[in-house]
C-alpha cells in the first residue's frame, strides 16, 4: 500500500486527536501520528509547527514549557476546552464522511 | 536577553526570546528523531540525513515556533498591564471608600459643577452653536427694511420693494420672502372642519433655504403666481401627526380655506426653526384678494420677512453694501413711500438666536462662576487630603513603590470620583433639561433641538477628566516628593501656614463668587416678581378668551353680521356663570401685533412719518367688561351703528404721543390705507393696556367700533362670575353650537396668557436661582472643610491655650474671628464683582436697579450667616478640646 497524501484539513484533526489524551511536544505528536497510522499517512514532521500555530490562533491548542523524556526543556502542547469540543465535532464529521463513502463504495462492488 | 531570568512570578519567565525558542524547539525535535533512528540501527550520519528528510521544511517550522512565542509575549504583556491596573484600581477604590467623606464631597462638588455644565452646554449647543439645519448655513442671510424714520432697523418689506431688490441683487444667489404672519385657514377632512395655520412663502424663499423635502418636492417658480398657487407642503410634525408619516399623501387633494389644494411634498423637521407653529406652507402669490397689501405693486405696507442665500464669492458685508445702495436708489425713485428706508442684512443664525443671546450669556457667565467654585472646592479638598496623606505616601515611597505606580494611583483616585460625578451630572442634566423646557421659555427659539446629546456628554466627560487630572496634580506631587524625612516629621502639627493661607484665600474667593451668583439670582427673581405684580391695565383674573366666526349664511351685509354678533353675545351671556361678554379683534396679552398708520385730518404729514398705532376692533361694552378705565369722552355704545359716523377710541399713550396738546377727542383720523374706508372720529380716551405682556410697556392704541365696521370673525372675551376654569368646557360646547359646521374653537384663560407672557423671566430666575443654590452649597462645604481642617491641625496649640487658662468662649471667638475675616473679604470682593456683572446684564432686568440695595443686602446677609454657621461647627469642636488629651496624645 502506498503512502497516502494528506487531504486538506486532515492534519488538524490528527494533531487535535494526538493531544486528546495528554499534552505532547512536537516530536511526540509526530511519532504518535506515525505509529497510529502505521506509516500509511506520511507527513513532513516540520509541517506540524505551522499547523500547531494555526490551531493556537484559533484557540484550540495552548502550550507551556515542560521537561522532555530526556530531561530537556520542551514545549508541550495541549487541547483547550474549546479544542476538545472542536475535536468532537471533527471526529463526528469524519465518521459520517467515512460511513457515507464506505456505503457508496460497497454498492459499487456489489 | 537571558531566558533564565529569576522569576518568582510564576513557573515560566514572562518574556521569551522568539529566535532562541524557535531554534531550540526545532533542534530538540531533530535530536529526538535522530536518537530514534540511531536506536533503529542507523549510523549517526545516516540518521541525521534521514531526520532532516523526514522533518522537511526547517525554516517554516522555526518561523511558526517564533510566531507562537511572540504571541505568547504579547498576551503576557497585556495581562501583566491589566493585572497591575486592576490591582491599582482596587486599591484606589478601597482608599476612596475608606475616606468616604472626602469622596462624597468631591463627587458632590464636581457633580454639581459638571451637571450645570452639561445643562447649560445643552442649551447653548442647542440654540447657539449647532449649525442651522440647512445646507450651507453660513451663506444664509436675513434681510430687513431699515426704517430710519421710525427707528426700526428690522422692519418688514413691502412686496414691491422686495421684488425690486430681488431683481437687482447680484451678491445674492437667491432672495425669497415669507409673509411674516401665519394665516389661520379651515382644513376640511371628511367634512370635519378644523383650523390650521398656514405659512405663505415665495418659491424662492424655499430655494434660498434649500430644505431637503422628506417626500415630494418644493414649490415650482410658477406656483408663486395667483391662480396657480393651489399647492401645499406639509410640515413634518403635521404629516406625522395627521397622516402617520404616509408618503402616499403627496398628490392628494385637500380642502384648505374652501379651496382644493394639492399636496406636493413634506418639509423636513428643520423648518420648525423658522416657524414652529404652522401646519402647512403655501406659495405666496401676489394676490390682493387675499389681503390688500399683497399686491405686487404695494410699496408702503411691510408684510414680508426676507431670507437670502449669498453667492459663493460674496460676503455678508458685500451683500449689505449692495442692498443699502439699492435701497437708496429705491428711496430716490419712490420718495413718497421709501424715504428714510434702508436695508439691514444679518446672518440668519444670528437672527434666530438673537433674543436668547443675553439670557444664554448670563447663564454661561453664571456657569463659569459655578465651575470655578467647584474647581476651587476640589482643589481645597485635595490639598487638605494631600497634607494628611503625606505620611502615608512617604511610607509607600520608602517601601519602594515605583514612581509610575504612585502617579497612576493618585490619578486613578482623582479620575474615579470625577467619572462618577460626570455620570451623575449627565443623568441630572437630562432630567433638568426636561424640567427647564417644561417652563416653556419663549426666549429659546429652537427648543425642539435642546437635549443632552453625545457632543455634550463627550464634552462633559472630557471636562471631568481634565478637572480630575489637574486636581490630582498636587497630591501626585506630594506623593512623589515624599521621602523618609517626611516620615520623621509627619507628626508635626505645623500643617503649613502658607497652605492654610492659600486655603483661606480660596474660600474667600469661593464666597465672593457665590455672592455674585446670589445677587444675580436675586435680581432676576425680583424682576420676575415686579413683572408678576404689574397691572396689565384690565382685570384679567376671571376672563376667558375664544373665537367667533360668522356663519356663511349670515354674512349677507354688514348689518347681517352685526345682528348675528348681537344674537351670539345674547346667547353666551345666558350661559350659567357668565357675568359678561365682549368682542375684540385681538385678545390682550396674546402678543400679536397689527399696526396701522394713523393720518390725523388737517395734518399734512408724509405717509412714512405718520405715527403707527396698534389697531383693534371692539364691540360696545368691551372696555366696561375688561375694566379698562375711561379717561375722557365716552366709549362705544349701542348708538354707534353702521349708519352713524364711524367712531374711534384711543389709549392714553396714543393721546400723549399723537395729541400732546390733549385735544384728541373730536378729531377725525384715517386708519386704513384703503381710501374707501371712511375716517373715524375720536370720541374717547381709555386707559393703557399691556397688550404684549405684563413686562412690556403699553404702546399707542386705536380702537374702532366693530358694531360699525365688523369683520366676519373676532375674538370673544367672557367674564366669569367665579372660577373661570369651570366655564372652559360649557363655553366651548356653546361656541360649537353657535357655529355649526365650523371647527370648535379653543377656550383659553386670560390669566394663563398673563403668566405665559413672563414665562421667560420665570425661566431665567429659576435657572439662576438653581445655580446660586448650588454655589451656596459648595461655598458652605468649602468653608466647613477649610475651618474644620484648620481646627484639627491646631488641636495641639488650642490645647496649650486652654491649659494656659483660655476659656472655651475665647477659643470659639478665636475661630469665628478667623472665619469672619475670610467671609468679610469674600463678601466685599463679591459685591464689587456683582455690581459690574449686574450692570452688564441690565437688559435682563425689569423694574429693579442693577444695584438694588435690598438684593445686595439679602445676598450678603444670607451668605455671611451661612458661612459663619458652617464655621460654627468646627469652632464648637475647637472649644471642646480637652487640654490634657491633646498634650498627652503622641
Amino acid at each position: 500500500m502506498s503512502n497516502l497524501d494528506l487531504i486538506q484539513g486532515t492534519l488538524h484533526v490528527l494533531v487535535l486527536r494526538s493531544l486528546a489524551g495528554e499534552s505532547r511536544h512536537g516530536y511526540q505528536i509526530a511519532r504518535w501520528v506515525r505509529e497510529r497510522t502505521g506509516g500509511d499517512l506520511r507527513i513532513e514532521e516540520g509541517a506540524l509547527y505551522p499547523a500547531l500555530h494555526r490551531l493556537i490562533r484559533r484557540g484550540w491548542v495552548a502550550w507551556e514549557w515542560g521537561t522532555s523524556e530526556n530531561n530537556r526543556r520542551a514545549k508541550f502542547y495541549r487541547l483547550t476546552p474549546k479544542g476538545r469540543r472542536q475535536l468532537q465535532k471533527e471526529v463526528e464529521r469524519w465518521r459520517r464522511y467515512a460511513t457515507a463513502m464506505g456505503a457508496v463504495l460497497a454498492e459499487d462492488q456489489a | 536577553m537571558s531566558r533564565e531570568r529569576p522569576s518568582g512570578r510564576g513557573p515560566e519567565p514572562p518574556w521569551l526570546d522568539p529566535d532562541r525558542e524557535g531554534e531550540e524547539e526545532v533542534a530538540l525535535h531533530l535530536e529526538l528523531l535522530v536518537e530514534e533512528l540511531v536506536a533503529e540501527g542507523r549510523t549517526p550520519q545516516d540518521a541525521r540525513r534521514e531526520a532532516r528528510r523526514r522533518f522537511g521544511d526547517v525554516d517554516s517550522a522555526r518561523h511558526a515556533s517564533r510566531a507562537m512565542t511572540r504571541r505568547h509575549n504579547a498576551r503576557r504583556g497585556r495581562a501583566r498591564m491589566w493585572g497591575g491596573f486592576r490591582h491599582d484600581l482596587r486599591q484606589a477604590v478601597r482608599r476612596l471608600a475608606s475616606d468616604r467623606i472626602y469622596t462624597l464631597a468631591v463627587v458632590a462638588t464636581l457633580g454639581l459643577g459638571l451637571g450645570a455644565v452639561a445643562l447649560i452646554a445643552s442649551l447653548v449647543w442647542g440654540v447657539l452653536l449647532r449649525a442651522l439645519p440647512f445646507p450651507g448655513p453660513d451663506r444664509l442671510v436675513a434681510v430687513w427694511q431699515d426704517n430710519r424714520l421710525e427707528g426700526r432697523p428690522e422692519d418688514l418689506f413691502s412686496p414691491a420693494n422686495f421684488l425690486d431688490l430681488r431683481a437687482s441683487a447680484t451678491t445674492l444667489e437667491e432672495l425669497g420672502a415669507r409673509l411674516f404672519f401665519a394665516n389661520a385657514l379651515v382644513l376640511e377632512v371628511d367634512g370635519v372642519p378644523e383650523t390650521v395655520l398656514v405659512q405663505r412663502a415665495t418659491p424662492s424663499f424655499l430655494r434660498a433655504l434649500r430644505p431637503e423635502p422628506v417626500v415630494g418636492r418644493l414649490f415650482a417658480e410658477e406656483e408663486g403666481e395667483p391662480g396657480r398657487d393651489a399647492v401645499v407642503l406639509l410640515t413634518h410634525a403635521f404629516w406625522r401627526e395627521r397622516y402617520g408619516g404616509d408618503p402616499g399623501v403627496v398628490g392628494r387633494s385637500l380642502t384648505l380655506g374652501g379651496r382644493a389644494s394639492t399636496v406636493v411634498g413634506v418639509l423636513p423637521p428643520s423648518m420648525r426653526s423658522l416657524n414652529p407653529e404652522v401646519h402647512f406652507w403655501m406659495p405666496l402669490a401676489w394676490d390682493p384678494s387675499v389681503h390688500f397689501s399683497m399686491a405686487a405693486d404695494q410699496r408702503s405696507v411691510g408684510i414680508l420677512h426676507l431670507v437670502g442665500r449669498l453667492r459663493a464669492d460674496a460676503s455678508v458685508d458685500r451683500a449689505r453694501s449692495e442692498m443699502v445702495a439699492l435701497a437708496a436708489g429705491l428711496a430716490e425713485e419712490h420718495p413718497e413711500s421709501n424715504t428714510g428706508k434702508g436695508v439691514t442684512v444679518r446672518g440668519l443664525r444670528d437672527e434666530l438666536v438673537r433674543e436668547a443671546r443675553p439670557t444664554l450669556l448670563a447663564f454661561a457667565g453664571a456657569l463659569s462662576l459655578l465651575l470655578v467654585i467647584a474647581a476651587v472646592n476640589v482643589t481645597t479638598l485635595q490639598m487638605s487630603r494631600a497634607s494628611v496623606e503625606g505620611p502615608a505616601a512617604a511610607v509607600r515611597r520608602v517601601l519602594g513603590a515605583g514612581r509610575l505606580r504612585l502617579v497612576r494611583l493618585s490619578i486613578l483616585e482623582s479620575v474615579l470620583p470625577a467619572a462618577a460625578a460626570a455620570a451623575l451630572a449627565l443623568l441630572a442634566a437630562r432630567w433638568a433639561v426636561q424640567g427647564l423646557l417644561a417652563l416653556d421659555p419663549v426666549a429659546l427659539p429652537r427648543e425642539q433641538e435642546i437635549r443632552v446629546d453625545l457632543p455634550v456628554a463627550v464634552a462633559t466627560m472630557a471636562l471631568a477628566l481634565l478637572l480630575a487630572i489637574v486636581s490630582g496634580i498636587p497630591s501626585a506631587v506630594t506623593s512623589l516628593r515624599a521621602t523618609a524625612k517626611d516620615l520623621a516629621r509627619a507628626r508635626g502639627s505645623s500643617g503649613g501656614r502658607t497652605a492654610q493661607r492659600i486655603r483661606s484665600t480660596l474660600v474667600a474667593a469661593e464666597l465672593a463668587l457665590s455672592v455674585t451668583l446670589l445677587v444675580g439670582a436675586g435680581l432676576l427673581i425680583r424682576s420676575f416678581g415686579v413683572a408678576t405684580e404689574e397691572d396689565p391695565g384690565f382685570q384679567h383674573e376671571t376672563l376667558l378668551s375664544s373665537y367667533l366666526e360668522v356663519p356663511e349664511s349670515r354674512r349677507g351685509s354688514a348689518e347681517d353680521v352685526i345682528v348675528w354678533y348681537g344674537e351670539a353675545l345674547q346667547d353666551l351671556r345666558r350661559l350659567q356663570g357668565v357675568e359678561g361678554v365682549g368682542l375684540v379683534s385681538r385678545v390682550p396679552l396674546q402678543a400679536r401685533s397689527v399696526l396701522t398708520r394713523l393720518a390725523v385730518e388737517g395734518r399734512d404729514v408724509p405717509e412714512g412719518e405718520r405715527p403707527d398705532v396698534e389697531f383693534r376692533r371692539a364691540w360696545p361694552g368691551y372696555f366696561e367688561l375688561l375694566g379698562v378705565p375711561l379717561l375722557e369722552g365716552r366709549t362705544f355704545d349701542a348708538g354707534d351703528s353702521s349708519q352713524g359716523e364711524p367712531v374711534a377710541v384711543i389709549s392714553a399713550v396714543a393721546m400723549r404721543e399723537i395729541f400732546p396738546e390733549g385735544d384728541a377727542v373730536g378729531q377725525r383720523v384715517r386708519w386704513s390705507a384703503d381710501p374707501a374706508v371712511p375716517p373715524a372720529r375720536i370720541v374717547g380716551v381709555v386707559g393703557d393696556v399691556r397688550h404684549f405682556g405684563l413686562d412690556r410697556q403699553p404702546v399707542p392704541e386705536l380702537y374702532i367700533s366693530s358694531s360699525q365696521a365688523p369683520s366676519t370673525s373676532t375674538n370673544v372675551l367672557v367674564r366669569a362670575e367665579a372660577d373661570p376654569a369651570t366655564l372652559l368646557a360649557p363655553l366651548r360646547s356653546r361656541l360649537g353650537a353657535l357655529m355649526p359646521g365650523r371647527p370648535v374653537p379653543e377656550v383659553e384663560l386670560v390669566a394663563e396668557l398673563a403668566r405665559a407672557s413672563i414665562s421667560d423671566r420665570r425661566f431665567n430666575a429659576v435657572v439662576l436661582a438653581t445655580f446660586a443654590a448650588a454655589a451656596l452649597a459648595l461655598a458652605l462645604v468649602g468653608t466647613y472643610g477649610v475651618f474644620s481642617y484648620w481646627v484639627s491641625n491646631q488641636r495641639r496649640e488650642l490645647g496649650i491655650r486652654m491649659a494656659m487658662g483660655a476659656a472655651p468662649g475665647h477659643i470659639l471667638r478665636l475661630v469665628l474671628g478667623k472665619s469672619a475675616a475670610t467671609v468679610l473679604a469674600g463678601l466685599i470682593a463679591g459685591a464689587a464683582a456683582a455690581v459690574l456683572l449686574a450692570r452688564a446684564g441690565a437688559s435682563l432686568l425689569y423694574g429693579v436697579s442693577p444695584t438694588d440695595p435690598l438684593v445686595f443686602l439679602s445676598a450678603c446677609t444670607l451668605l455671611a450667616a451661612a458661612a459663619l454657621g458652617a464655621s460654627w461647627l468646627p469652632a464648637r469642636r475647637a472649644a471642646a478640646v480637652e487640654p490634657v488629651e491633646t498634650l498627652t496624645s503622641d
